[in-house]
């Protein structure tokens, strides 16, 4: 893709999806710099798809890109970086939003695909079909691993508050 | 927190939100998706066609994005033994506890005949906590009244790669209010709609993959499942083996848990009778798993409970219920139980199940 117009509509496309996105993969990771790197991965591999991703909804695209990538690309990256474990604390310039970090840790806690459920479902407000959709399962399966993922969260919740105490 | 969601999606606004965003590095990623670019197409022309594609397609971690619909593929239709509403059961001289049931039921399924279609047909329906999002005002710490929200859903899983499939969901909504006082409190509300207004047909053009732990298995991987106890105890230990703990809160489950967990999707799955028997085997070698005897799903209709329940209050306690046909092996429903709460918070009855030639196609009776 070296068309000026193609690249004209991508960089269009990223300007409007960069903050949208940046808080998905920032909830996905956890991190906002981690975030930010898968983000910027998904988007280069997004260039070299352009064409074809346009011709559907490149949110999308771009959407399932970044939930299925966050399960290899961690992967690969704790291959590569040993020590690329999710933080224990928040960064401290995140300073006083303490309820905040607790429900940071308990997203953290939950397996990968879970989380996603969570996010997409609550912070994207995706309907299950289109969760489904992204995570490449059936809506049967986002049904159960979203029971089984408010369940976990509720408890961990719980035992942050109570060690809080 | 069922009953606080809107409260979870504020939560999650702010933590997403909690730092101010950097600008989008608009011409860095021109420049490294062109680099990207000439590093595939390099790769393309060595390889020839193909395999490197594939690769990289794996290598984005996505699953296949289709191309435009194709037409209607022709197809056979055969029903694989769906279970039918009101299903009529023998009066049991048999022993109901797990291990015998499960082992009936694997009898049952490998006398099934081996049935094919284009697609995999579920008719299913979902029982869950109504939702209520308040359009302004103060985040609610708790739901104000009790409601579960009703709907059946259709789903069409294409067997073949780049075959759109399709889901119709939303269907015969159905309010219940757990008492007649939270139905008072909905209507001071001003009787907010909890349910979708119309059913919603949505196709998909790509796989809709299940999953064994958080390996993914389209169709066609699912149909080649082995079909002997051991053979397909090894391939389960295989995947569980490859199964990241990092995946896992608070960690890996045991290997029988895991093995339950997978047999929830996969019996209402395409998997072939020897595949089904051999799960049904694999399952009476667990011991954590209890019958409990004959119970009735959200349908009426009778089979045994098999339960597996992980008490305390650690993230994966409360009660996963499946309620199996024991005269004809098929999986009637999936239930789910919170700890602490006597109703299920998830209940999902599968109506009928089958291999169908064509979207849109229902299995015969």
């Amino acid at each position: 893709m070296s068309d000026p117009t193609e690249d004209a509509a991508y960089a269009a496309f990223v300007e409007a999806a960069w903050d949208r996105h940046m808080a998905v993969a920032i909830l996905l990771t956890g991190d906002r710099h981690r975030g930010e790197e898968l983000l910027q991965d998904c988007l280069v591999r997004l260039y070299v798809r352009w064409r074809r991703a346009a011709l559907t909804d490149p949110h999308a695209y771009l959407r399932r890109m970044l939930v299925n990538g966050n399960v290899s690309w961690w992967r690969r990256r704790q291959r590569e970086l040993p020590t690329a474990e999710p933080p224990d604390h928040a960064d401290p310039r995140s300073g006083p939003y303490e309820q905040d970090e607790e429900l940071r840790r308990a997203l953290m806690s939950l397996p990968r695909r879970q989380r996603a459920v969570v996010v997409l479902r609550h912070y994207e407000d995706l309907t299950e079909k289109a969760v489904a959709a992204a995570l490449g399962c059936s809506v049967g399966t986002v049904k159960s691993q979203h029971s089984r993922a408010m369940t976990r969260l509720r408890a961990a919740l719980r035992q942050n508050q109570e060690a809080a105490r | 927190m069922n009953d606080d969601q809107e409260h979870l999606a504020r939560a999650l606004r702010t933590l997403a939100h909690r730092e101010p965003a950097s600008p989008a590095p608009v011409s860095e990623l021109v420049r490294r998706g062109r680099r990207a670019r000439r590093r595939r197409t390099v790769a393309g022309a060595v390889a020839g066609t193909g395999l490197v594609s594939a690769a990289l397609v794996v290598a984005l971690g996505l699953a296949g994005i289709g191309p435009t619909p194709p037409g209607t593929p022709p197809g056979t239709t055969a029903v694989a033994g769906a279970p039918s509403s009101g299903a009529s059961h023998r009066p049991g001289s048999r022993s109901l506890d797990a291990r015998s049931v499960l082992l009936a039921a694997a009898e049952t399924a490998a006398r099934e005949p081996a049935a094919s279609g284009h697609y995999w047909y579920v008719r299913e329906r979902t029982s869950a906590p109504a939702r209520y999002q308040p359009k302004r005002g103060r985040p609610m710490r708790e739901m104000p009244f009790r409601a579960t929200l009703t709907t059946t859903q259709d789903t069409w899983d294409a067997r073949d790669e780049g075959a759109p499939s399709r889901t119709v969901t939303g269907q015969d909504p159905k309010v219940t209010f757990a008492s007649a006082d939270d139905e008072a409190k909905w209507r001071r509300l001003g009787s907010p709609t909890l349910a979708p207004g119309k059913p919603s047909v949505n196709d998909h053009d790509m796989d809709l993959s299940f999953l064994i732990g958080n390996h993914r298995f389209p169709i066609r991987k699912l149909l080649t499942l082995p079909t002997t106890k051991d053979t397909l105890e090894s391939r389960f230990r295989r995947l569980y083996d490859a199964e990241s703990p990092s995946d896992w809160s608070p960690g890996k489950p045991a290997f029988g848990e895991y093995v339950w967990s997978a047999a929830q999707d996969l019996l209402a799955g395409p998997i072939t009778p020897g595949t089904r028997s051999a799960l049904y085997r694999l399952l009476a070698e667990q011991p954590h798993i209890r019958s409990l005897g004959k119970v009735t799903d959200s349908l009426g209709r009778t089979g045994v409970g098999l339960a597996v329940k992980r008490g305390g209050t650690g993230e994966s306690a409360g009660e996963f219920r499946l309620i199996v046909d024991d005269g004809t092996a098929e999986l009637l429903a999936y239930e789910f139980r919170a700890p602490g709460e006597p109703e299920p918070s998830l209940r999902t009855s599968y109506e009928a199940m089958g291999w169908v030639g064509k979207l849109g196609e229902r299995p015969r009776d």
